[in-house]
């Protein structure tokens, strides 16, 4: 019974120490992605305050 | 997170370089365009604002 718990369990998705194909683990991928969320969410509140300041001084859309 | 499982099959060493050259080729592109299809910018960065500022002023002056 305990086998068949164990081999249930390598099989789920849910298995936070499973290494996958790319070397990662779940709870690595999902810091990468937080990570490269958090960086593209700067990214974009820069480049708003960039076009901001373009729109203001330049005359672009006007 | 959606989508935070893509890393578990896409190795970060690839996607992340496509991704960031996705962005920068597509923001490349449209500030490119943007140069090439209109006349402003180059009067812009030859200081030309007055040339705009002035541009109703001249198109009322030429009727």
């Amino acid at each position: 019974m305990r086998a068949v718990h164990v081999f249930c369990k390598e099989k789920t998705m849910s298995d936070q120490d499973k290494v996958w194909p790319t070397g990662l683990t779940q709870a690595e991928s999902e810091e990468i992605h937080r990570n490269l969320i958090q960086g593209t969410q700067i990214f974009g509140m820069i480049a708003a305050f960039a076009h901001l300041l373009a729109f203001i001084y330049s005359p672009w859309l006007k | 997170m959606i989508y935070s499982k893509m890393w578990l099959v896409v190795k970060p060493s690839v996607g992340i370089p496509v991704f960031i050259a996705a962005v920068a080729i597509a923001s490349f592109s449209v500030h490119l365009a943007l140069t090439l299809n209109t006349t402003w910018v180059k009067s812009f960065l030859n200081g030309g604002a007055k040339v705009v500022a002035t541009a109703p002023a001249d198109a009322a002056a030429k009727k």
